[in-house]
């Protein structure tokens, strides 16, 4: 496990990259994934980019990651269970349940998804089971400037949605948002939470 | 679609799930064939009858002071997350004579938590002109069907305002048999892709993706996670291809020996039909194929950081908007939640998958607070879907 100056690291990488997708008009979300205490992929969401609503900044570096394997020459079943990814906004379901997929198994974030399924979600947890390795979280690293990068965006408006509405400051996730801190959990049907804890950076709620 | 080959559990196992019981799939006869109905996927909200709860009531005793006791009453004991019961019964007896009962409050619930108050016949409860209060059930939400309702309303009387589509979805007959065609064309396309999958050494699940306005393909996609990145299962592929389309996407699937490929060669020459054939051959060999397409994808991703983003229009198409997927599986997690972020219209599948999420280990669709919503119709030509995992 990390150290807190390696998690702030590898978080303040991500933010940076979080601010180059928002330069890019993109979400700002920017994810780092880290292997034996290096960082060997990134990347930040390209959906408008792509028009692909899927390619979140987690999937984009899982395939970095990927290719990576390939480069070096490594097993990517060797390494995904040991790699550790750091993104700034909490995963959505979708990326919740593709990082299971991949047995990846820690993941650090730093602000919550704002609004969301997660009551829903938290009733259902345990009825959630498929293949992969549950994952631990470490929330709230940096939360307030992840979160302040998409209240910029969101203020904003999405240049590619049809007849773009005036978002409201502070409403978060246009292309999706729900909370997936218990995906980890919930998609290995340890269902308990306990493997998820706070860090201690002023963000304990889940 | 979701898990990997080792959770692949004989699919007809899952065909009996609750709903199937509930909704027998009527068949829609055109001349000659019978093209079973899809099975929609509903929550399970609308499919059981609705919770009921305890509440007190009292027995008017003299009609003509009813109208002052509901006002009364109503002031007392407001109801607000009862706001669809009404707030009198009135009951016709043997005899002719109508006997009105007045909704007073909930009772305490039955692990002794206290409701909003407890019995009201203990703390000094008087109205003028209400007999002794007792306890009675009444139904602790709207119902959302007709059958729901006319459970509910044996009980109390209730609201309801009917909503005639999904009545039509529960009856199974809400598909005209031009549809229910089209519904099974699309779906041997996925079949196809599916199949292609199969003999290419991949998971066999296929996917397309229509636009039901002009009744086109908009985008295709079989199973590639054996092929490199296992996050790319069919739907996710389908999802990519119906961005390169409209002139995006992401990952580069245009690699040799792809179904889609294949068929657009087809149709434009043989040269590259054999181009493709050729090299189809080469998948038995993944890892140097895929290293091409990966060292490709790379160049093209490292070119795009210099970012001229292209201006595009805003009144073409968005996402999947308005489009239908068709897939052989039912979608897992990570693809049922693609599809809400891709704001797919419908989605059909075959056959029900042990982790599938829409329907079978999870219902992502009929989820509170999910930002998009989209319909979900099962078993469309669940044998041949079976049977490919076989």
């Amino acid at each position: 496990m990390a150290d807190q100056g390696e998690i702030e690291k590898y978080m303040y990488s991500a933010l940076d990259l979080a601010r180059a997708a928002l330069a890019k008009g993109e979400v700002p979300v920017g994810c780092v994934m880290v292997y034996q205490g290096q960082a060997v992929a990134q990347g930040h969401n390209r959906v408008n980019e792509s028009k692909n609503a899927t390619v979140h900044a987690e999937m984009v570096a899982v395939g970095q990651l990927l290719e990576w394997c390939m480069k070096v020459g490594l097993d990517k079943n060797e390494v995904l269970p040991i790699v550790q990814l750091y993104v700034t906004c909490e995963p959505c379901i979708m990326c919740a349940g593709a990082l299971r997929l991949l047995s990846i198994p820690l993941i650090v974030f730093g602000c919550p998804h704002m609004g969301g399924v997660a009551a829903a979600q938290e009733i259902h947890v345990e009825r959630f089971n498929s293949k992969g390795q549950p994952f631990k979280c470490i929330a709230g690293i940096f939360a307030e400037p992840c979160a302040a990068l998409l209240k910029q965006f969101y203020g904003q408006q999405n240049p590619n949605a049809p007849n773009p509405k005036k978002k409201a400051e502070g409403r978060s996730t246009g292309l999706g948002g729900n909370l997936a801190s218990n995906f980890g959990s919930a998609f290995g049907g340890s269902g308990d939470g306990s493997e998820y804890y706070a860090a201690g950076y002023g963000y304990t709620e889940f | 679609m979701a898990a990997p080959t080792s959770d692949l559990g004989p699919c007809k196992k899952k065909m009996k799930s609750v709903d199937d019981t509930s909704i027998a799939p009527a068949s829609t006869s055109s001349p000659g064939v019978t093209i079973p109905h899809p099975v929609p996927v509903l929550s399970q909200d609308i499919l059981a009858p609705v919770p009921l709860i305890n509440v007190y009531v009292a027995p008017v005793l003299d009609k003509k002071q009813t109208s002052r006791l509901i006002k009364e009453v109503s002031s007392k004991f407001p109801l607000p997350d009862l706001l669809h019961l009404k707030r009198v019964k009135s009951q016709k007896s043997g005899n002719k004579e109508t006997t009105i009962q007045i909704l007073l409050c909930k009772a305490p619930s039955e692990d002794g938590r206290s409701a909003d108050s407890g019995d009201p016949t203990e703390n000094g409860f008087h109205f003028d002109g209400l007999g002794k209060p007792f306890l009675t059930k009444v139904a602790v939400r709207p119902a959302i069907t007709r059958r729901q309702y006319e459970h509910c309303a044996q009980y109390w009387p209730t609201a309801f305002h009917e909503d005639k589509a999904l009545e039509r979805r529960l009856k199974g007959d809400f598909f005209t048999s031009e549809e229910l065609q089209s519904i099974q064309k699309y779906m041997q396309r996925a079949l196809q892709a599916a199949q292609h999958a199969k003999h290419t050494g991949m998971e066999p699940v296929g996917a397309v993706v229509v636009d039901p306005v002009v009744d086109e393909v908009i985008g295709v996609g079989h199973d590639l996670r054996h092929a490199g990145n296992p996050l790319h299962h069919a739907v996710m592929v389908a999802v990519d291809t119906v961005a390169s389309s409209q002139g995006g996407g992401y990952w580069d699937h245009s690699g040799p020996g792809l179904y889609w490929k294949e068929e657009q060669s087809e149709s434009s020459n043989d040269e590259t039909k054999d181009v493709a054939d050729d090299s189809s051959s080469k998948r038995t060999e993944p890892e140097t194929a895929e290293k091409d397409i990966h060292l490709k994808d790379f160049d093209k991703r490292t070119c795009d950081i210099s970012g001229k983003t292209e201006e595009q229009p805003n009144d073409g198409p968005y996402l999947c908007t308005g489009y239908d997927l068709y897939v052989t599986r039912e979608p897992c997690i990570m693809c049922a939640m693609a599809l809400v972020h891709s704001r797919i219209r419908r989605v059909f599948y075959g056959a029900p998958h042990p982790s599938g999420a829409l329907g079978t280990r999870y219902s992502l669709h009929t989820q509170p607070n999910i930002n998009h919503r989209y319909e979900v119709f099962k078993h469309v030509m669940l044998e041949e879907c079976s049977t490919l995992e076989t």
